[in-house]
């Protein structure tokens, strides 16, 4: 330890760091200039926050109600489908067979999105025969109207 | 080498938690204190524009969380705080940066020693720096502020968070690698 100390005593303590001419001077005043707002410290107004509408406030439980409503249709719908406890066929729904009993909702609605070419070319491919559903005339007729 | 400055001014303290003096203030803080946390910041970095850099990030930042500044610390211990945690932050990063083991890094500091052109002082000031270069940063940091800036041992405690009987073993530990490494080198 005294050998450290020796050492130690025959060096300068001073560090023999060298700045820049007026390096001090300069760095004050840049970064003095250059110090961004601090609003906090400098008690600059702050905008105040729009006050909170019953709305904002009420939402996240209204999402968070309609979420939970949303799962339990879901589940209900599934248990529903599982159990086979009621059933949901068409035929047992009075709504679907009362509409596809009538015959105007059925053209408008089922088929009107058929093609007649298909609906001809599929009669001709089982071997339904023309003549035997219309007489040439009105088969003629109704080509026709299709070519038109 | 500019010491450290000897007193926190109370008053100094008191307008820089005025908002109406604060700015003010902090330019006096500036000034009173870049030199010997310039100091500071080298030591640990050996380069001057690396120095420059994190002296100026140290400031902003103090300036930053001004707000966070409690009166009952001193303001020195403060900012001495945030410039040692700057240049250890930097030290790691460059290492990561370069892809540098801390035995690397020792080499590449005493590459920068001998590279550096801002330095006045004789061959054992230079040797000096080189030794403190192959210390471990912690020992560094003890070291530079004892025997450098002449820090009292409470106070290094307080800046680094460690206990006085703990800095006072670091700084036994230093001062014998300083040796060796002078024998070794001689």
């Amino acid at each position: 330890m005294k050998q450290d100390n020796d050492i130690l005593s025959r060096i300068s303590h001073n560090d023999g760091l060298r700045v820049p001419e007026g390096y001090f001077e300069d760095f004050a005043s840049r970064v003095a200039a250059s110090l961004p707002v601090n609003e906090l410290a400098e008690g600059k107004a702050v905008v105040a926050p729009a006050p909170r509408t019953l709305w904002m406030r009420v939402r996240p439980y209204a999402y968070m109600a309609a979420m939970f409503a949303g799962i339990w249709c879901m589940l209900k719908m599934f248990n529903m489908m599982a159990t086979g406890d009621h059933d949901l066929s068409i035929d047992h729904n009075p709504v679907m067979v009362a509409a596809l009993s009538n015959s105007s909702f059925v053209n408008d609605y089922v088929y009107g999105d058929i093609d007649e070419c298909e609906i001809l070319d599929g009669m001709y491919d089982e071997g339904v025969d023309f003549p035997e559903m219309f007489d040439e005339a009105s088969a003629d007729s109704a080509i026709s109207t299709i070519d038109e | 080498m500019a010491k450290q400055p000897e007193l926190d001014d109370p008053r100094l303290i008191e307008r820089l938690r005025d908002p109406a003096t604060c700015r003010d203030a902090m330019a006096d803080v500036i000034k009173l204190y870049s030199e010997p946390l310039y100091h500071q910041i080298r030591r640990m970095v050996e380069n001057h524009d690396d120095a420059n850099d994190l002296l100026q990030n140290t400031f902003i930042k103090a300036w930053t969380s001004i707000e966070n500044f409690r009166g009952d610390a001193r303001l020195s211990t403060w900012l001495y705080k945030i410039a040692i945690n700057e240049s250890i932050t930097f030290l790691a990063r460059e290492r990561k940066r370069l892809n540098l083991s801390i035995d690397d890094q020792e080499s590449t500091l005493i590459n920068a020693i001998e590279a550096d052109e801002w330095i006045d002082g004789d061959e054992l000031v230079q040797q000096l720096r080189k030794a403190i270069a192959t210390l471990p940063e912690k020992q560094r940091l003890v070291f530079n502020m004892r025997y450098y800036d002449e820090m009292k041992y409470e106070q290094i405690s307080e800046i680094l968070g460690t206990s006085v009987g703990a800095l006072k073993a670091s700084y036994h530990l230093a001062v014998k690698k300083i040796e060796q490494f002078f024998e070794d080198n001689d």
